[in-house]
């Protein structure tokens, strides 16, 4: 591992021949190996844990795979800016970047949040069927309204965040 | 916050706007039609804001009513509405490209749904002249998520909450609490009376012996004095454990009685929920809370009520006493009773937090323990005791950390408590000691002022104690009224309709219907089916074969469109009625515990022996329970003989068939047995269908060669329609079904499919 050229070479990711991009009417179009293939929908295979990597490829209408990308960095630059793009329009989960409070008020819970959706306000009546745990250490939160929220690695946010958390978590 | 805007056009364009301008807009604004609320704004930050149909444009208004932007009709060649996940949007195709008009977060969804038809329309509708002023849609204007009303007091709520607050608070929980005991009320009453009379004689022995003290300090004591005294005070006490026994016999009884109403109603509660409640809870936590949220209930109302109402009435009564033994040091004994206040309230909102997640934590453990039995056979043979093992010790970890911190906190308070107590007794044993050595207090007073102090910080100290029970006893009504107060998503109507003959026709009007709202499961189905038809449901895993039946059974409604039977709205029949009328054979059979004629029996319970039998017959089970030495008296379910699929398949079959339904629905009944018993069912299914409308789902098509009519689902929607011949014939998705069944069959290497 010495050699130098040899590390430049392990750190260039091999590019897929696969071209994303927006049509004018804004539909998701790609061409896969110089091969139009119409319109596409992309899927996260981990939308929580992996959101960048494992994107299934797949034809709008049929919902046929074409391509497993293992991530976005097999990309070139712009079909992977149509690719964030796309995700950004398709997943619309606010992920929960700090907790300012949870109270109860009377019956109510009411959560004041940070999220990557700027700051919200929760208010859930039935705090214990809000909270679903995804796995280890990752909840999705749902309010009374159904808006859904994403939780994850709150051991990693700031002492506030923590602390309100841990009276309930 | 997704709320539902209100439809005040005239005012809400007002704000930030010359006032000619605002006319204008105003003007403009007030032939809307259509006005969806949305959420999150173009910098993908969350924002309210609104978009506004009017007959010639869409405008975006912010949530002050300003106008953010607009589109002319004539600008935009289509409109579509983009369904994401957890969210959509709602895109403009113009002449400039794709611009998206709103973004917004699955609350608002149905309402986006249910408005694209007419926007649609709207679209595709002629500009109206200039000047004309042409309505469109005169439907009323849209606000999307509709009010809903409380469901307890039936005033208009925000939200989609069921209950107002007002309904939800403590003071009302209490008198929903205590409603409980209304019906015995004449044993809470004595109980109450027995209670009064037990106070004035916990009360008196103190007063007796101030008097007898002093009788013995005062020099002129006199033995008869004495006497009468101790003859008192004898007699107090044996009419006082009297009334305690009658007191816990009453209770007794009363709070039996009290347990038994509210389990009662907490099970009836969870039997009237519609299936979709299930669906996304785990049933592990509905035994412990019918078990342990009742107990504490019990508990408040036949201990904790009346404790707490007997610590209160001691409360008033010592001070009483003492201001009548020495007022001015009573008043320096209350200097105390603020602080303690202040710090029940300081206490109060933590406890309560505290008690929700120990509860929490108890319910994780139950899940645990109640998956791992569910899924034994698959732990076992995955050999994954081990990890279960893990899990349920880390659950287990969590409670007993939750309540040690709960413990802790306690403990760290209650000796303050008895500190300030004790201080406060040394303060009056100085100064009542002082003016007893003055002359001004005899020795009897002080010394009963001393006790009563006691008994007065006794209630004190017990109040902090029973922020921890009440603070308990609220949890667990909450969980349980909210139980009783979850709405069911199927209600039936008051005035629904009993069904009294049946012809059977079946019809989907553009049924649109996901169990989770961001996913349709089935999208825009029409269908009707006709009087005594048999349809084959056909289509790959997932289609939503099953999800069609749940609909016709109305466990789940539409979320849009509807099904009629006999033209009769299936959310207009009760559905009791309903359902006695369908004879279903579901995917997942489930046996009771009992005996296989009590299972066969389960839809009809005045069923003849001989009837059991004959339905036995038509589902070819006869044969193999007459093989069981317990025949028809064999228990099965939980507890008893395990049947093997295609048995408890038969005798599903049986099931159904003995209600002699009108509609029969079939949902892979044939799936566990051989080809063999298949023929056979089928034959018996054959002479069964005749006459009632059937619609019957099989993966193996062979099973569906008597159907009068074919209908293959890909994807929540029909894509064909037809006998086996036409679809055949066609070449289309059943044709590629059948070939690949055919070479699966075919192939000599697949034995045994
Ligand atoms: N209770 C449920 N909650 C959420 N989603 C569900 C539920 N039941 C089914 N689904 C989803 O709805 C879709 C249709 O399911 P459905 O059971 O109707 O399929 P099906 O056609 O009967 O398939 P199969 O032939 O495998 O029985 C599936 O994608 C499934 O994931
Ligand atoms: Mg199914």
């Amino acid at each position: 591992m010495s050699n130098n050229s040899n590390l430049v070479f392990m750190n260039r990711i091999q590019l897929y021949d696969v071209l994303l991009y927006h049509s004018r009417e804004g539909y998701l179009k790609a061409v896969l190996g110089g091969e139009q293939m119409g319109r596409v929908k992309l899927v996260r295979c981990f939308p929580y844990s992996m959101p960048d990597r494992l994107i299934s490829i797949r034809t709008a209408d049929t919902g046929k795979e074409l391509l497993l990308l293992p991530s976005l960095d097999h990309l070139q630059e712009e079909s992977r800016s149509a690719a964030m793009l796309e995700l950004e329009r398709e997943y619309m989960i606010p992920r929960i970047e700090r907790i300012l409070s949870i109270r109860k008020k009377g019956p109510e819970w009411i959560w004041s949040v940070d999220t990557d959706y700027g700051p919200s306000t929760l208010h859930m009546s039935i705090l214990h069927e809000g909270i679903h745990e995804l796995a280890d250490g990752r909840w999705i939160v749902t309010d009374d309204d159904g808006r859904r929220f994403e939780l994850s690695n709150v051991d990693r946010m700031d002492k506030q965040s923590r602390e309100q958390w841990g009276k309930i978590g | 916050m997704a709320r539902a805007k209100e439809t005040d056009n005239s005012r809400s364009a007002e704000y930030g706007i010359r006032e000619g301008e605002a006319a204008v807009l105003r003007q403009r604004l007030a032939g809307a039609w259509l006005r969806l609320p949305a959420d999150i704004n173009e910098a993908r930050q969350f924002q309210s804001y609104e978009i506004v149909f009017t007959d010639r444009e869409m405008a975006v208004l912010d949530g002050q009513g300003r106008l953010q932007r607009r589109y002319s009709k004539g600008m935009i060649d289509e409109i579509e509405l983009r369904e994401g996940i957890a969210g959509g949007s709602l895109n403009l195709l113009t002449r400039d490209g794709m611009r998206e008009a709103a973004r917004f977060t699955l609350p608002h969804m149905e309402a986006y749904r249910e408005a694209m038809p007419r926007i649609t329309a709207w679209l595709d509708e002629p500009l109206p002249l200039p000047g004309a002023g042409a309505v469109l849609a005169a439907e009323p204007t849209g606000t999307a998520a509709g009010h809903h009303a409380c469901r307890v007091c039936g005033r208009r709520l925000w939200h989609r909450r069921t209950k107002c607050l007002r309904c939800s608070n403590k003071y009302m929980m209490v008198r929903r609490i205590l409603a409980y005991a209304r019906p015995h009320r004449k044993l809470m009453i004595a109980s109450g009376v027995l209670l009064l009379v037990s106070i004035v004689f916990e009360l008196l022995p103190t007063y007796l012996m101030k008097l007898l003290i002093d009788n013995f300090t005062s020099g002129g004591g006199s033995p008869s004095v004495l006497m009468g005294i101790i003859i008192a005070m004898a007699s107090i006490h044996l009419v006082g454990t009297g009334v305690s026994m009658a007191r816990s016999f009453i209770g007794l009884r009363f709070g039996g009685k009290l347990m038994g109403d509210i389990r009662k109603h907490a099970f009836e509660a969870i039997m009237r929920l519609s299936m979709s409640y299930f669906d996304r809870r785990q049933v592990s936590q509905f035994i412990s809370r019918v078990q342990n949220d009742t107990e504490e209930l019990k508990q408040f109302l036949t201990d904790g009520f009346i404790q707490f109402l007997s610590q209160v009435l001691m409360a008033v009564g010592v001070l009483g006493l003492l201001f009548y033994l020495n007022a001015p040091l009573t008043w320096m004994i209350l200097i105390p009773v603020p602080f303690l206040a202040g710090g029940f309230l300081w206490l109060w909102p933590r406890i309560r937090i505290m008690w929700y997640s120990q509860w929490m934590s108890i319910m994780n453990v139950n899940n645990v323990i109640g998956e791992a039995l569910q899924g034994i056979r698959v732990i076992k043979a995955f050999a994954q005791e081990k990890r279960e093992k893990e899990r349920f010790a880390k659950a287990n970890d969590t409670l007993v950390k939750r309540m040690i911190s709960m413990g802790n906190l306690w403990m760290s308070v209650s000796p303050l408590f008895s500190l300030v107590i004790a201080a406060f007794g040394l303060l009056v044993w100085y100064s009542g000691g002082k003016s007893v050595l003055q002359g001004g207090m005899s020795l009897g007073t002080l010394t009963a002022y001393a006790s009563y102090l006691v008994m007065f910080f006794g209630p004190l100290q017990y109040f902090g104690a029973s922020l921890n029970m009440i603070n308990r006893v609220m949890g667990s009504a909450e969980r349980i009224f909210e139980l009783m107060d979850a709405a069911s998503d199927t209600p039936d109507r008051e005035d629904a309709v009993q069904l009294t003959a049946v012809r059977g026709e079946i019809r989907f009007n553009g049924v649109r219907y996901g169990y989770d709202k961001s996913r349709a499961v089935l999208k825009d189905m029409d269908l009707t089916i006709k009087p005594g038809e048999m349809i084959g449901l056909v289509g790959p895993s997932g289609a939503g074969k099953s999800t069609l039946i749940n609909l016709v059974c109305r466990f789940y409604d539409p979320d849009g469109g509807s099904i009629t039977l006999d033209g009769i709205d299936l959310r207009d029949i009760a559905q009791e009625s309903l359902r006695s009328r369908i004879g279903v054979v579901l995917q997942e059979t489930f046996l009771f515990d009992g005996t296989i004629a009590q299972n066969i029996a389960y839809g009809k319970k005045d069923a003849s022996p001989e009837g059991i039998i004959e339905a036995a017959r038509l589902a070819n089970a006869h044969g193999f329970i007459c093989g069981l030495p317990e025949g028809y008296e064999t228990g099965v379910g939980e507890r008893g003989h395990r049947l093997s699929g295609g048995e408890k398949q038969r005798i599903a079959i049986a099931r159904a068939v003995l209600l002699d339904p009108e509609i029969l629905i079939l949902d892979e009944a044939t799936a566990s047995v051989d080809t063999e018993t298949e023929r056979a069912i089928q034959e018996a299914l054959a002479r069964l269908v005749r006459g009632r409308t059937t619609i019957a789902i099989a993966h193996r098509l062979s099973t569906l060669r008597d159907a009068d009519r074919l209908i293959v689902l890909e994807q929540g929607r029909i894509v064909e329609t037809g006998t086996h011949e036409e679809l055949y014939r066609s070449k289309r998705t059943y044709y590629r079904l059948v070939e690949s069944q055919k070479q699966m069959t075919d192939s000599p290497s697949e034995v045994g499919i």
